[in-house]
């Protein structure tokens, strides 16, 4: 370091800038107008900046999977679920172990013939 | 219980009286420390604004047993130092997509950065703030280096490698901007 650095160094030691009387003042007012802002702005305005790409991408991908569970059609499109709760009986079925009268006159007489058929 | 750590403690209840003397007491260091890395008064202000702020969103880290004027140093040294990159990035970025620049270089008697230690100062913006920040600790704050160390999180071999790396580049930026700088 030569001797004209040494110097400049040595005039830096005295480039000082004071605070004002009223700088207290102002901090805590600054500090609480930006908290106030916060608590508005809610959690985005309160994240750091590097965080938030982070944030954003996570949602996307939350949001993605969400869509995906609900809009495409998940395999094997009848579980066992499915199979339990819905019925496959044909209508003649139905009348013979529920017991149940078909819906139609002319239905329980294509039955009656049927089985007189067989 | 010395009478600054009881403010800490107060300061940390949420007390705005004790957050309040805080500023007051330690603003001055603040403010001296800033000084060294910009060199205007709106640009001071400023950044200590912020470093206060950040001192009362983060007071609940300050530990029982540590040191508080060490720890807002270390705020502060972390605020100008964020501050300076950023400095640096827009600089950059306007050196590349900025209004083109004269062919006709100024005159040096011209330019006022070169009157007096105005070549010293050039050679020292210049410089990149993880080297600059360092040699300003150890020549004009006159810290150790175990206090550089302590104050920007790095080794001590990482602040001498700094040190000698800041000094080498700077004699190299004077030699590059004249013989006026010798």
């Amino acid at each position: 370091m030569n001797s004209r650095m040494d110097e400049f160094f040595k005039q830096e030691k005295s480039r000082v800038f004071e605070p004002d009387p009223y700088f207290p003042q102002r901090v805590m007012a600054r500090v609480a107008a930006r908290l106030q802002e916060q608590r508005e702005n809610g959690i985005w305005e309160g994240m750091k900046a590097g965080a938030r790409p982070v944030f954003a991408l996570a949602l996307v991908l939350l949001l993605a999977f969400l869509a995906v569970q609900l809009f495409v059609p998940v395999l094997p499109p009848r579980g066992p679920i499915e199979a339990f709760l819905s019925t496959d009986q044909s209508p003649d079925e139905q009348l013979i172990y529920t017991g149940v009268d078909p819906s139609s006159p002319e239905l329980e007489q294509m039955i009656i013939i049927t089985e007189d058929g067989q | 219980m010395s009478f600054e750590r009881e403010l800490v403690v107060r300061a940390q209840a949420g007390d705005g009286a004790a957050q309040e003397e805080l500023v007051r007491q330690f603003s001055p260091m603040v403010f001296r420390l800033i000084s060294r890395f910009f060199r205007y008064r709106e640009d001071v202000e400023d950044l200590a604004q912020d470093v206060f702020f950040k001192v009362f969103t983060r007071i609940n880290q300050v530990r029982p047993d540590e040191n508080f004027p060490g720890w807002l140093r270390r705020v502060t040294i972390n605020t100008c130092y964020d501050e300076l990159r950023k400095t640096r990035r827009r600089n950059a970025a306007f050196e590349i997509y900025g209004p083109l620049q004269e062919s006709e270089p100024v005159a040096p008697s011209a330019d006022p950065e070169r009157d007096d230690f105005g070549v010293a100062r050039v050679a020292l913006e210049a410089l990149d703030p993880k080297l600059k920040i360092p040699l300003i600790l150890k020549e004009v704050e006159e810290l150790s280096v175990a206090e550089i160390a302590k104050t920007m999180g790095i080794t001590e071999t990482n602040v001498k490698v700094r040190l000698f790396r800041g000094r080498k580049k700077l004699a190299a930026n004077l030699a590059k901007l004249g013989p006026t700088a010798k």
